[in-house]
């Protein structure tokens, strides 16, 4: 047992499982092998703080704090071999493995009508590209209206530029519920956004200044710079010799093992559901770290680990509000008033079915996720 | 090992509370309090303070190893 574990990945979840390993009490060697060439840094910040400027690149760093693991950067897995217990390299080396963790997340999601010539923020290098581009265009088009379209759309705006969201679907509404999603849509047209629906996009010119999109039945807008936010496709291609994974993710169980030695954790992973709920990759930031922990741990100590118990937990802001949510998304149905008003909004406000809390929302308010958490479950007494 | 805390970056998350409530504890209102605020860490609670670290979503926390205020 002397190849120890490996982690394919270099973000949140890799980090995490190698803490976790030595939480576990695992000694053997571990070893980060990330194809970013930056070392780990966090993603969230990347739509918000860095975009803006507030934040600079040294401030997102994800330090990896433990003793003893190795991180090799700027490196992809190109194949897996589970019966040999090895990972291939794109430089053609092969690294033994007593136990495997794949964290090899998601990439953006690119739209095939748009094609060339529109951005997207997934990377740290793509935030600065962004950023220098929002600085100079007059009018920018984001395509895709959930949390990472509009947080863009705020920051965009916030630039000066003239700025259009698209979607096939009023922003924010599949995600957060009706109620929160119009609170966001509003501050948005408050701050001049444009918002424009359309079931289908077509790009009309392959002028380099800029793009012209079609949208039938709800006009055309032209941008200087376009940025497509379009959700995220996980890193599954390099197991395909291995046949693990799927086009919608890696398949994992209860603790997050996809086969025997091999654990996975963070956007590539499709978590199993509530019983009777389909399996789905919840690509967010309490994911990662949940599933991680649960992947190391389970890589430790096999069935004697404990099984997921996932928490969700999403926080999101843009234009003037900052959103929080504990338990389960999308909001549907009247909420409950705990504290504060909506008309702000600065707001504590508590879901439930039948009378049984499910979800928690803290609307420019200082709460934290523990009290969230509270009002989102089901009380003891 | 200690833990600096960016204050003006803590944004009430609490990710650090519930990987680390030996170590951090948010109030209802919001107010996040850091138990070793300026001294080390006992042995047994660092690996809190890495996890604690590593889950705050905004990076305010950072681990440092010396005391930043040690005569060199």
């Amino acid at each position: 047992m002397t190849d120890g574990i490996v982690i394919v990945g270099g973000s949140l979840a890799a980090v995490t499982a190698a803490e976790t390993l030595r939480t576990e009490g695992f000694d053997g060697p571990v070893t980060i092998i990330s194809g970013e060439a930056h070392p780990p840094y966090a993603r969230p910040p990347l739509s918000k703080g860095l975009l803006t400027g507030s934040q600079q690149a040294q401030d997102i760093r994800l330090a990896l704090n433990t003793q003893g693991v190795m991180i090799r950067t700027g490196i992809r897995a190109t194949a897996l071999d589970p019966e040999r217990r090895r990972v291939r390299l794109a430089d053609g080396d092969q690294v033994p493995y007593d136990g495997l963790l794949i964290a090899t997340g998601a990439r953006a999601r690119r739209l095939t009508a748009v094609g060339d010539g529109a951005l997207v923020v997934r990377e740290l290098d793509d935030a600065f590209v962004v950023r220098e581009a929002f600085a100079r265009a007059a009018r920018v088009a984001i395509i895709g209206g959930g949390f990472l379209g509009m947080e863009l759309a705020s920051a965009a705006r916030a630039t000066g530029a003239q700025v259009v969201v698209i979607d096939r679907a009023p922003p924010l509404v599949s995600q957060l519920g009706p109620l929160l999603a119009r609170i966001v849509t509003r501050a948005a047209r408050a701050a001049g956004v444009e918002l424009r629906i359309s079931s289908e996009l077509r790009r009309l010119d392959t002028s380099h200044d800029g793009m012209v999109l079609e949208l039938p039945g709800a006009g055309r807008v032209e941008a200087d710079v376009t940025v497509v936010a379009a959700g995220c496709q996980p890193n599954v291609e390099w197991l395909q010799s291995a046949s693990l994974g799927g086009p919608t993710g890696l398949a994992v169980d209860a603790r997050c093992r996809v086969a025997p030695a091999i654990a996975a954790a963070g956007d590539v992973v499709l978590a199993p559901g509530a019983p009777g709920a389909p399996a789905r990759r919840t690509p967010h930031w309490s994911s990662a770290i949940e599933q991680a922990e649960v992947a190391a741990a389970a890589l430790v100590h096999g069935d004697h680990a404990r099984v997921l118990a996932p928490q969700p937990y999403v926080w999101t802001e843009a234009f003037g509000i900052e959103l929080k949510v504990a338990g389960r998304l999308p909001a549907r149905g009247r909420p409950r008033l705990i504290e504060g008003s909506l008309a702000e909004p600065r707001a504590l406000l508590q879901w439930s079915d039948r009378g049984i809390p499910n979800a928690a929302v803290a609307i420019n308010y200082r709460a934290p996720v523990t009290r969230l958490r509270r009002l989102s479950r089901p009380t003891a007494c | 090992m200690r833990v600096i805390v960016d204050w003006q970056k803590c944004e009430s998350h609490g990710m650090c509370e519930l990987r680390a409530p030996r170590l951090f504890s948010v109030s209802e209102a919001g107010d996040m309090t850091y138990a070793f605020d300026g001294r080390d860490i006992p042995p047994d609670l660092q690996q809190d303070a890495i996890a604690a670290a590593a889950a705050c979503p905004v990076a305010a926390l950072r681990i440092g190893r010396e005391d930043p205020n040690a005569a060199t």
